[in-house]
């Protein structure tokens, strides 16, 4: 993992814990935990929600196109998606 | 020692059909010192925030003697009209009636307040009509931001049914749908194209210089502000104060989560004489 990705890995985890108000449920995630179907509070409101936070804090656009069950399959698919529009 | 408030419903006739809103009073002088008009955001932002913003109002009320009108806008919550039938335009029309049947009470407007959307709202009131103070809850002050939110929430409602994946509208069909005239339903709602098209023009930043009134700007997040906020407000000194106050999404979240902390630092806010 480059260092790039694990900053994205604890930074996404507390947005999503912030965002979602999931308290030490969100401090437990790691990158296998699941999201999508998984997290009862990500629902599709939570996602375009979040999608919006996610652009906002990493200064990045989101393709819609990437608004896919695999990007949010686990908190560790997200980070790679959010690592990929990082890197130039 | 704290008195205990109550509903206070309002109907009352607007330029686009009836309107409701509803404020908290004490119970023995349902009559409050000052009135606060509030903005709700939209669909079911404005449903999961209803809780929370009834709180803020009984303690706005209990503590401050102050009520917080929360206004449905025409085609919105409990008041008359179609969704199919709402602009922009009409709902700027509808926060100005409402002003003006809080004057008709004989009750002083203490400002106006608007979460997300309804803070462009709120803003585009004070620009029309003198205000004492506008507070901004987490504002949304570009139209097409809430519009890419609406759509990118309706592909997201796709995700995860059978094998559909190749299948999910995308983002472009979804938006040259509403362009082409066909209403979107998107968790229970359906936006109406005219709406949509109105929403992609919002763009109110330029009212924050619209208003003489002093307007109080609210970040939830619990990160800092990016940098262009505090640039923003940067840009406009002696108007716009930001305050940072991480608290809870709860135009998101859908179990109303603690929000104390959020309700006092607005009650203090508002009770605060300028």
């Amino acid at each position: 993992m480059t260092a790039a990705t694990t900053t994205s890995v604890d930074t996404l985890r507390l947005l999503i814990t912030d965002a979602l108000a999931l308290g030490p449920r969100g401090a437990a995630l790691t990158v296998q935990s699941p999201l999508l179907g998984a997290v009862p509070e990500l629902d599709s409101l939570a996602v375009a929600i979040l999608v919006t936070a996610i652009e906002e804090h990493f200064g990045i656009v989101f393709d819609d196109a990437d608004l896919t069950e695999e990007t949010f399959a686990t908190l560790g698919s997200l980070v790679q998606r959010i690592d990929a529009y990082r890197q130039p | 020692m704290t008195s205990p408030t109550v509903p206070v419903p309002a109907f009352f006739d607007g330029p686009n059909g009836p309107l409701f809103g509803i404020y908290h009073g004490r119970a023995e002088a349902p009559h409050p010192a000052g009135m606060i008009l509030f903005l709700p955001p939209f669909a079911e932002e404005m449903n999961r925030s209803r809780r929370t913003v009834s709180r803020l109002a009984q303690t706005l009320a209990q503590h401050y003697d102050l009520g917080l009108f929360s206004l449905d806008p025409s085609g919105t919550g409990d008041s008359g009209g179609d969704l199919a039938d709402a602009s922009w335009p009409a709902w700027i029309e509808d926060g100005l009636a409402a002003v003006a049947a809080i004057a008709a009470q004989g009750i002083p407007l203490a400002g106006v307040m608007g979460l997300r959307i309804g803070a462009a709202l709120a803003l585009e009131i004070a620009a029309r009509v003198p205000v004492p103070r506008v507070v901004l809850w987490q504002p949304v002050l570009r139209g097409e931001v809430l519009l890419t939110q609406l759509v990118r929430q309706k592909i997201a409602s796709t995700l995860g049914q059978s094998g559909q994946g190749s299948r999910a509208p995308t983002s472009q069909d979804l938006h040259a749908q509403l362009r082409a005239g066909t209403p979107l339903e998107v968790g229970g709602y359906i936006l109406p194209p005219a709406l949509a098209a109105d929403l992609a023009l919002v763009a109110s930043e330029p009212l924050l210089e619209a208003t003489a009134a002093p307007i109080d700007w609210i970040e939830t997040g619990s990160a800092p502000p990016p940098a262009s906020l505090t640039a923003l407000s940067a840009r406009y000194p002696s108007r716009v104060t930001l305050h940072h106050l991480p608290s809870p999404a709860i135009w998101m979240i859908e179990e109303t989560p603690p929000v104390d902390d959020l309700v006092r630092d607005l009650g203090q806010l508002w009770a605060r004489v300028s």
